[in-house]
């Protein structure tokens, strides 16, 4: 046994000023009688006695020594020197599946956790200092490695359940920085949910989850294990980490995804996509219910419905449909809704389980803000009727006259044949300030630091066009490689010229040029020759690299996940956006880019030059549904539990003390 | 009840028991108290063989002309007596000093009255005079005086050196009445053994308080003697206290029957008893008798 504080011995020289207070304290009270030689005579009788009586109070300061000896010892806090490392990490799972609460437990799976980490952190021993740390998409520390065990509680208490999916890969960073330290354990206390077997539902494999065994381990072969036909290899927990594996089997259904989007070829129409899934090995029955909302509900009103309280929904039921959710993932359910109501959605499960948090789901249907494009060109025809043939049927881009009083609803991409000069684009600017200058320039000529023209002009009957990113959006959904390039010139690309597309000798022919205070995208193609005007190519090609600049190549989802960015046409903008949560905490003057991630379900508000944009997020995760498809097992070696050698030395000083004063007390009292 | 005992009040009750003892001893308290001496009384007692020195005027010639032996006539002798009072001063007798006092001052106030010698002593460590050895009613006032002035004095009070000294200050046999509350460390049995072997009447008033009969300690204490000033540090249980409780009763009681046996007459009282009722009892009993 060694000691971390021998120098708390050196309070055991109190023990001189204890013994005076004690000898002060048994000083009897003073009495008179007249005839002391009748007490004499008693005291006489009872000599078979007097030994003890005057050990009494010897052996009284010899408990109270004992429990001051005792205390010192507990200060100095010894401890058992073991092999099981000093340091612990306890990393506590707060996903959204740990607040499930099934009908035999009376706390929800995160409660249970803070409970096992509790006793971990009262158990540890002197000499072993522990964190905690919470993991659902990342590891976010809540305290520094201490040995305090009530400041370790403290941090403990503060954790709060999330509403975000589980994401292992956090799991595994935080294992490769925490395997170096040979001297720490990590614990993880979790329900494993996202450690779910893979599940294959119609031939379509739904977690992403292979098998990592450990290489080391004696008994792995190189087959793996099956569970079932219908279940890929369990996945290791990343090496290094223990789990502690808490909750029992609850009945859970869930909204997995859903979607709900304008039908663009049917004008007015909206269609709704959902997904079910259920935990439990039971049929449920329930209907799903989808309201459409007013924008000034209160936020409390929606916190109400993801504590599964139902009884007043916010919004005006829109539709209503009763759901079969057989156990596993479910079949995707559609249907269509007559009217197109733009703002806010509510789909409700209604059926109370488990979790409440994944029987809601927010949608939110935004406004149509076309994206303006402007002409720049002396002959404008052309280009003009290639931007109105996507205006009219998707409404996603508007031609734009041009206008140098347009403040902040001026051009947001210039569209032009040849070249555009500096002095063109002067006084289309925002009330914020200088827009980042976009455009999509055919037919480059003159000078400019996008391209440097040789004196030859390629002949389009040579051209041989290949694909150097055949994935970039600006050339999605038609082949450009099939364009015949008529006028394409000879030139050269500056260093941050991205080719698209350009011919086997090398001549770039789609590029683009994305600095701080640009992003062009050019086409090396004179566009009156060969009819190029006429052909198809060209609005689609015009609409394709005015959503890519634009950032809206993506068609907007109407909610995203708990763990997701922002959509990446908001953070692509240049102005500062006042973010408002579910929890109606706002935060002003955020720059796009650093945009926190969503973590609260529910409706985001962003708020950007004075227009106010909504942002939907739920839970939407397989895994965080699917409760009991775990099968990872509590791996954790003997953790020390209870309290600590010091806190029982502390509580037998403090029970002699009692027992001493309760002796002192009788003697008082006779 | 006033701690005078000079005023009105107090000297009136002693009037009354007085007249009490007048009555209830039938007029024979005239110092014509009957001594078991023979003497130069009036009342013929006995006759007895001549012996050399006595007086020829007793022979009985009339006896001597008929048997023709020299006989004497022997009388009663007729005398006043001496009252001792021996009040217990020591320091334990604080709370019963006043109907000590009190007792002392009512026999003495008989006594004076009857015409027999009063002395009263205080009894302590040593002995200490209160009224030195007076007779007739005048004295009364001054017995009073002298009973009111009295203080408690000394330490470690001894009966039986007490005895001893009265014994050597007076050779007179008498009546020797004794006011205590008889807790002598060292005993009284040799004190009373000697007054007796004196032939002195013997009458013990006992007078305890019910904070001596009783003990409400408990706990560790710190015991202190009020009159030897000895410490003893004793933890008390209710036991130890209902032990000594059985003990002073036993005392007391052992007290009494010893009286008895030595054909001392005693009487037993507490503080709470007042002391005109005490002596009236004593009176109807019969007097100081045992």
């Amino acid at each position: 046994m060694s000691f971390l504080q021998p120098l708390f011995f050196w309070a055991s020289a109190l023990i001189i000023p204890l013994a005076a207070i004690y000898f002060l304290k048994v000083r009897p009270r003073r009495d008179t009688t007249t005839a002391i030689f009748l007490w004499q005579k008693i005291y006489q009788q009872k000599q078979a006695s007097s030994l003890l009586n005057r050990l009494r109070d010897l052996l009284s300061l010899l408990l109270l020594i004992l429990a001051f000896m005792l205390l010192t010892f507990a200060m100095a806090k010894p401890h058992f020197v073991s092999e099981d490392g000093n340091d612990l990490l306890i990393l506590i799972d707060n996903s959204a599946s740990m607040a499930a609460k099934s009908k035999t437990d009376s706390k929800t799976r995160l409660q249970q956790a803070c409970k096992q980490a509790r006793d971990i952190v009262t158990g540890l021993g002197a000499g072993k200092r522990a964190a905690i740390a919470t993991v659902a998409d990342q590891i976010d520390y809540k305290s520094y490695l201490s040995d305090n065990s009530k400041q370790l509680v403290r941090a403990i208490n503060e954790i709060e359940q999330t509403e975000i999916a589980f994401n292992i890969e956090a799991l595994e960073k935080a294992s490769g920085s925490l395997g170096s330290q040979k001297s720490s354990r990590v614990i993880l206390i979790s329900d494993a949910a996202a450690f779910t077997v893979d599940t294959i539902v119609n031939g379509e494999t739904l977690s992403l989850i292979e098998q990592d065994k450990s290489s080391d381990d004696p008994n792995s072969t190189d087959k793996p294990a099956i569970d079932d036909k219908t279940k890929k290899p369990d996945r290791q927990l990343p090496g290094g980490i223990e789990l502690v594996k808490i909750g029992s089997e609850a009945e859970n259904v869930g909204i997995v995804s859903c979607d709900l989007q304008e039908v663009v070829t049917e004008n007015g129409k909206m269609s709704f996509y959902c997904r079910l899934a259920n935990s439990g090995e039971k049929t449920i029955e329930a209907d799903l219910l989808l309201y459409h909302m007013d924008k000034d509900e209160s936020a409390e009103q929606l916190r109400r419905l993801e504590q599964g309280q139902f009884d007043k929904v916010p919004g005006r039921l829109i539709k209503a449909m009763p759901a079969t959710i057989t156990p596993g993932l479910n079949d995707p359910m559609f249907f269509h809704l007559a009217d197109n109501l733009p703002g806010r959605y509510i789909v409700l499960l209604d059926h109370s389980d488990a979790t409440a948090a994944d029987n809601v789901a927010y949608l939110t249907i935004g406004d149509r803000d076309p994206i303006r494009i402007g002409v720049l060109n002396q002959d404008r025809f052309f280009f003009e009727h290639s931007i109105q043939a996507f205006s009219q049927s998707t409404g996603l881009i508007e031609l734009k006259r041009l206008s140098t009083t347009d403040g902040d609803d001026a051009t947001e991409i210039f569209l032009a044949e040849g070249n555009i000069t500096p002095e063109q684009i002067a006084g289309y600017e925002t009330s914020s300030g200088k827009r980042k200058f976009a455009a999509i320039i055919f037919n480059p000529a003159g000078e400019s630091d996008c391209w440097t023209l040789t004196e030859n002009t390629l002949n389009a009957d040579e051209i041989v066009p290949k694909l150097i990113d055949k994935d970039h959006p600006a050339i999605r959904y038609y082949d450009p490689t099939v364009i015949p390039f008529y006028g394409a010139k000879e030139l050269i690309l500056p260093p941050e010229g991205q080719v698209i597309l350009e011919t086997d000798t090398g001549v770039a022919l789609i590029w683009r040029v994305n600095s701080p205070d640009k992003d062009i995208i050019v086409v090396n193609i004179d566009p009156s020759q060969g009819e190029f005007y006429y052909s198809p190519f060209f609005p689609v090609m015009v609409y394709r690299m005015a959503l890519t600049l634009a950032g809206r190549e993506k068609i907007a989802v109407s909610t995203c996940s708990t763990n997701d960015s922002l959509p990446e046409h908001i953070r692509k903008t240049a102005d500062p956006i006042a973010m408002t949560t579910p929890l109606s905490y706002t935060t002003e003057s955020l720059q796009p880019q650093n945009l926190p991630a969503l973590t609260t379900a529910g409706f985001y508000t962003l708020n950007q030059r004075n227009q106010a944009t909504d942002i939907s997020c739920s839970l939407l995760n397989t895994k965080e549904t699917l409760l009991n498809d775990s099968i990872l097992k509590s791996d954790a070696g003997p953790i020390r539990k209870g309290h600590s050698p010091s806190y029982w030395l502390t509580l037998l000083a403090l029970a002699i003390v009692a027992t001493e004063s309760i002796l002192y007390h009788r003697r008082k009292v006779g | 009840m006033s701690e005078l005992l000079t005023d009105a009040a107090f000297i009136r009750r002693l009037e009354s028991l007085w007249l009490l003892a007048r009555k209830v001893l039938s007029g024979s308290l005239q110092s014509d108290r009957k001594s078991i001496k023979k003497g130069s009384g009036i009342t013929f007692a006995d006759y007895s063989e001549y012996s050399l020195g006595d007086d020829y005027r007793s022979i009985d010639w009339r006896v001597y002309a008929r048997l023709g032996t020299l006989m004497v006539k022997l009388f009663e002798r007729e005398e006043d007596v001496t009252i001792y009072f021996l009040l217990d001063a020591s320091k334990s007798m604080e709370k019963k000093f006043l109907l000590a006092r009190q007792l002392t001052a009512a026999l003495g106030y008989i006594g004076l009255n009857i015409l027999d010698r009063v002395v009263i002593y205080g009894l302590a460590d040593e002995l200490a005079t209160i009224m030195p050895k007076s007779q007739g009613r005048g004295k009364a006032l001054t017995m009073l005086k002298a009973l009111e002035n009295a203080k408690t004095f000394g330490k470690d009070s001894d009966f039986t050196t007490c005895c001893k000294q009265l014994q050597a200050r007076h050779r007179q046999r008498g009546v020797v009445i004794i006011a205590s509350d008889f807790l002598f460390p060292q005993g009284y049995e040799d004190g009373l053994k000697l007054l007796k072997w004196c032939n002195h009447d013997i009458f013990c008033m006992q007078v305890m308080d019910k904070t001596d009969l009783t003990s409400n300690l408990r706990g560790d204490v710190d015991l202190h003697c009020v009159e030897s000033d000895r410490n003893m540090k004793i933890t008390v249980t209710p036991s130890l206290s209902a032990r000594y409780e059985a003990t002073i009763k036993q005392y007391n009681e052992d007290f009494q029957r010893y009286c008895a046996r030595q054909g001392i007459g005693s009487i037993y009282t507490t503080t709470d008893t007042r002391f005109d009722d005490i002596i009236q009892k004593v009176l109807r009993r019969g007097g100081l008798v045992a």
